[in-house]
This record gives structure tokens, C-alpha cells and sequence, in this order.
């Protein structure tokens, strides 16, 4: 049947016009790659003509200026901190609640679907004085606790649906060869859960990166700006600088795009999951 | 789910067998859960019914007297309704995109998966770097109006982000971008559940295209649907990055929403008594349609399966 529709003529023009359509969809992603290479002159000249030549000074204005690569180290930082701790918590807290019988376990596993769905932004404030009290606002280390904390509902979610699923009899024969619980745990438990491990990483790792609220909030003029706020505060520095901006937005860009590209595979796996298969 | 069922009664058999996981194990994460996720909101609370306003030692209880603020003030009713139009638009367009692209690209060519690549990168990327992109855009001397000018559809430019009604539908363009691609993905995980052997039967029985789309595809990605829809539920009422870069709830606040009004309120005039009273109704909300929605969707899951 796919090979007969293949060979239909029909097929191909569906195909080259959802191409096509595919193509204007990331028409807008031609402007800060166009912008940030124009001369400042020429920005709106002819908004639609290509740059005369191309002018990288922007970019070394605005990593000067808009201190792009200490956003990025903070940004960094925050994501991967976030994510080993989901992931470390999370998959103990999976295997647990999926070993353990009795309703009180239930609950605890209710309690992380439940907190999937429900809004976090009331308990933020009452967060944020907490934090300030304990002087950890403006600090890596109060954006790490409160990002751990909103995620660890998902990546909790994510890992038991997969661990209820792990055959039991790899584990059983490891205790009988004497293996200990923890060592079970790491060496056999932990490797079968790479598949949620990568949706967990992919999942809660470009939230973290991308997360604008939370930061603006806890880490609002401080020196630990991550990208989405530096950026921010960057535009209303400079709001009619468009060849500035569009290089910092091409620069707090090119991450993601790589990140992308080395997890392409896994990417829409770990966006599609949670559907039944 | 069967199996899962039956895997689970042989697990309690096997644990009775004795693989003992200490409970605290558990206790990082619930520590985590618990105290950022549900006591911190619990506390939330209590400020809506305060006059706290983050400086004063003692926060006095006032009764309803925010809520009565909110509701009876233009400044706090406006968010709710734009917040509700931009969550029944986002659902509606992102909903609709994603599935119509999703069977256009389920099977064909290998272009196809270079064409979804194109769809989905929005969805991964800083959402703003990609509103000042489209600030720019809709700038009176942007692209569109360009483009437009140039191809002889507007004698002259229009003022996207400070015009009345258009700012609100230039967000809501932007947010449906960047959602369709993450809805698709989700759809096409659904449509890979659709045997070849159901399509060819409707096919040999002489069913249109559009027959089979509606009496065997539809019904079929009901739990994707489920998904996308709780995802963009809380998308849509939770929006604040496209409006505080795209207009900062502009012109005159008819763009702002819910959360930047709670933003503004809250941690730039120090309101704290009456932002906490927007977030607990915003928190309502948002608990209370994705728990009709999602037994509503459930109930269609199970009568279409």
C-alpha cells in the first residue's frame, strides 16, 4: 500500500506543497540570520533587501554588550544541575513507588500526576520570600532548587509509567546472585530506563533553558542572568537596534539548534511521549 | 493495558519475595514535589485573602475584599477575558494545524520527515529569541507589511502590535506557531496506531478521503487529542513570553494577560495581596478546565475505542 501511493503522481505535488509550506514556516528564522549581518544603515532602508556586505561587527557588539557569554554559562549551568537532579530523584522515586504495593504509595504517585497539571504560579511568591529570607534569590542555587522542584511532578510521571513496565525477572536473578538493592538499582534497573532517561532529559531540559517567568522573577537584576532574560533586558536597552538584536537572538539560538541536531532521533520521541503503543 | 495489569500482580508476588527498596529512596523527590508544587501554593492562598504587600511585617487577613478588587475593576477583569480568548483560539488553531499537517505527513516520500523537521523547530526554541523575531516582522517598517505593500494587498502599512484587535490575533499567530509543530508530533505518534490493513478496507469499500479521515482517523487519535489539548489548555491560559515581548500587554492593556498582569502586580508594584488573589483565581481555572477537559476527552477515548 506505500508503495503504490509512492508511485502515485498525486503524492508527490502533496508532498512538495507541504514542503513548501514547511519552508515559509521557518521564514521567520531568515530575518535575524539576514539582520544580524546588515549594516546598521541599511536595517531599514529596504527592510526586504539582502545586507551589501556583510557586517559581523553586530555580533561582537552585542556579545560585548549584551554579555551573552556569561548568559549562556548560567544557562547551562542551571539546565544541567536541574536535569541530574530530575534525573537522579526522579528514577529513585519511579522505582520506588512502582515496587512498592499499598494505597499510601498511590497517593504519592497521584500526587506527582496531579502536580503535572497544576498551576505552580501562586506558590511563587510565597517561594520567593522564602528564598529571600534565605538569601538565595538572585543565586544559582535557589533557580536550581525552585526549577527541580516545578519539573520533578514530570520527570516522576515519565519514569514510572516506564519502570511498572520492566519485566521483574532481570532484577530477581541479580538477588540471587547476591547483588544488593542499591547495586540492582544502578547497574541492571537504571540502563533498562534510558529510553524515559532520554524523554526526561529532552523534556524537562528545554523547559529549563527556554523558562522566562521563573527566572525574570528569582534572578531579575543579578549577575546569574540566563538567556531569556538577558535577552530581555538586552531589547529594552536597545529596542530599535535590530542588527544588535538579532545577533544575540541568533547566538542564544545556535545551542538549541545543535542540541537539536545531535538529539534529532530521540527529540520527537521524547515530545511524542505519553502516548500509548 | 492488560498486560500492565497482570505485570503488576506478578511484581507484588515478586516483592513479597523480598527485593526490599528502602522508602527514602522517594524522599528527595516528594520532598521537592511536596514543598515547591503544593505547600508553597497552599501559602499562595492564604496571601490572596491578605493585604500583604511584602514590606510590612504583619499581613492582615481582609477577607474577599481582593477578589472583590478583581472582578469589580476594568484593570483586573480585562486579563481574564483576553486570557480566555487567547486559551479557546490556541487550542482551537494549534489543534487544528497540528492534525491537519499530521496526516498530510504521515506516508509519502522521505521529504516528509525533513518537512516535519521544519514544522517542529519552533517548538524547541528560546521563546524569546523567536518573539522579538517576529516583533520585528510586524514592525511598520517590517517584513510583512513589505511584503504585503509590495504584492499591492495594503496601500499602507499597519501598525500590527499597536492596533486594537490585530496585537491580540499577531499573538496569538505567534503562540499557534509554535504549538501546532509540538501538536503534530504528538498526532503523528497517534496515527502510527492506525493499521494499513483498517485504511485498505475503507479504501476497497469506497471511501472518500475525507469518509476516512472522519469515520476511522478521528476517532482514532482521541488519546492524542487528549494530550495536545490538556498541553495547550495550559499553554494558552498560562501565556506571557509572546506578550511581554511581542506588545507588554499593550495598546492600552488590551493585549495583557493574566500572568503578566499577575507579573506586573505582583513583583513590579509590590501588590502582593492582590496578585495572589489573580493567581489563585488564574490557578483555579486552569485546574478546574483541565479536570472537565480531561474527563470529557477520557470519556471520548473510551467510547471511541
Amino acid at each position: 500500500m506505500v508503495a503504490t501511493e509512492k508511485r502515485r503522481p498525486k503524492s508527490y505535488v502533496k508532498e512538495i506543497i507541504m514542503f513548501l509550506v514547511g519552508l515559509i514556516w521557518i521564514l521567520p528564522f531568515f530575518y535575524p540570520l539576514m539582520i544580524s549581518l546588515k549594516p546598521r544603515k541599511e536595517v531599514y532602508k529596504d527592510v526586504l533587501a539582502l545586507p551589501t556586505f556583510l557586517d559581523f561587527s553586530n555580533y561582537a557588539a552585542a556579545w560585548d554588550k549584551g554579555n551573552l557569554d556569561n548568559a549562556l554559562f548560567n544557562t547551562a549551568v542551571i539546565t544541567v544541575v536541574t536535569v541530574v537532579l530530575l534525573i537522579l530523584f526522579g528514577s529513585l522515586c519511579a522505582y520506588t513507588i512502582a515496587h512498592k504495593p499499598g494505597k499510601l504509595w498511590g497517593l504519592t504517585y497521584i500526587m506527582f500526576v496531579v502536580g503535572v497539571i497544576l498551576p505552580y504560579k501562586l506558590g511563587l511568591l510565597p517561594t520567593y520570600v522564602a528564598f529571600n529570607n534565605m538569601g538565595i534569590t538572585g543565586k544559582f542555587s535557589g533557580i536550581i532548587l525552585l526549577q527541580t522542584g516545578i519539573q520533578m511532578p514530570m520527570a516522576v510521571f515519565l519514569y514510572t509509567g516506564f519502570a511498572r513496565t520492566i519485566p521483574r525477572t532481570f532484577e530477581e536473578a541479580a538477588q540471587i546472585d547476591g547483588a544488593s538493592t542499591f547495586l540492582i538499582f544502578r547497574h541492571i534497573v537504571f540502563p533498562l530506563l534510558k529510553p524515559v532517561t532520554a524523554a526526561v532529559t529532552i523534556q524537562t531540559g528545554i523547559a529549563v533553558w527556554n523558562e522566562f517567568y521563573m527566572s525574570l522573577i528569582f534572578l531579575g537584576g543579578s549577575k546569574r542572568l540566563p538567556l531569556s532574560v538577558a535577552l530581555y533586558s538586552y531589547v529594552g536597552d536597545n529596542a530599535t537596534q535590530w542588527n544588535l538584536v538579532f545577533a544575540s537572538v541568533v547566538v542564544s539560538l545556535i545551542p538549541a539548534v545543535l542540541f537539536y541536531l545531535l538529539a534529532q532521533k530521540n527529540m520527537i520521541k521524547g515530545f511524542a511521549g505519553g502516548i500509548k503503543e | 493495558m492488560k498486560p500492565l495489569s497482570s505485570g503488576k500482580q506478578l511484581a507484588h508476588k515478586a516483592g513479597a519475595g523480598g527485593l526490599y527498596i528502602p522508602w527514602y529512596w522517594a524522599a528527595p523527590a516528594i520532598l521537592f514535589a511536596l514543598s515547591i508544587r503544593y505547600i508553597t501554593v497552599i501559602a499562595g492562598g492564604w496571601y490572596a485573602f491578605t493585604d500583604w504587600n511584602g514590606i510590612s511585617l504583619r499581613a492582615n487577613y481582609i477577607g474577599l475584599a481582593n477578589f472583590i478588587k478583581v472582578f469589580s475593576q476594568p484593570i483586573g477583569k480585562q486579563p481574564m477575558i483576553t486570557t480566555l480568548k487567547y486559551a479557546l483560539c490556541i487550542i482551537l488553531f494549534s489543534n487544528l494545524i497540528g492534525i491537519i499537517f499530521a496526516c498530510l505527513l504521515d506516508r509519502g516520500m522521505r521529504l516528509r520527515f525533513v518537512t516535519r523537521v521544519m514544522i517542529f523547530i519552533p517548538v524547541i526554541l528560546l521563546p524569546m529569541a523567536v518573539s522579538y523575531t517576529w516583533k520585528f516582522i510586524f514592525q511598520y517598517k517590517g517584513p510583512l507589511n513589505g511584503v504585503l505593500q509590495s504584492l499591492g494587498i495594503l496601500d499602507k502599512g499597519i501598525t500590527w502590535l499597536a492596533h486594537p484587535t490585530l496585537s491580540f490575533w499577531a499573538i496569538v499567530a505567534v503562540v499557534v506557531w509554535r504549538w501546532a509543530g509540538r501538536c503534530m508530533i504528538i498526532y503523528l505518534a497517534g496515527l502510527q496506531n492506525i493499521s494499513d490493513d483498517v485504511r485498505e478496507a475503507a479504501i476497497i469499500d469506497g471511501a472518500s478521503p475525507l469518509q476516512q479521515f472522519f469515520s476511522i482517523t478521528f476517532p482514532l487519535l482521541a488519546p492524542s487529542m487528549t494530550i495536545t489539548f490538556t498541553l495547550t489548555l495550559t499553554a494558552g491560559l498560562n501565556i506571557f513570553d509572546e506578550v511581554m515581548a511581542l506588545t507588554a500587554g499593550g495598546p492600552a492593556g488590551l493585549t495583557e494577560s493574566m500572568a503578566t498582569q499577575i507579573y506586573t502586580q505582583t513583583y513590579v508594584y509590590g501588590n502582593f495581596g492582590y496578585g495572589a488573589a489573580l493567581s489563585l483565581i488564574l490557578t483555579v481555572f486552569v485546574t478546574a478546565a483541565a479536570l472537565i477537559q480531561l474527563q470529557t476527552l477520557r470519556r471520548r477515548e473510551r467510547e471511541m475505542s
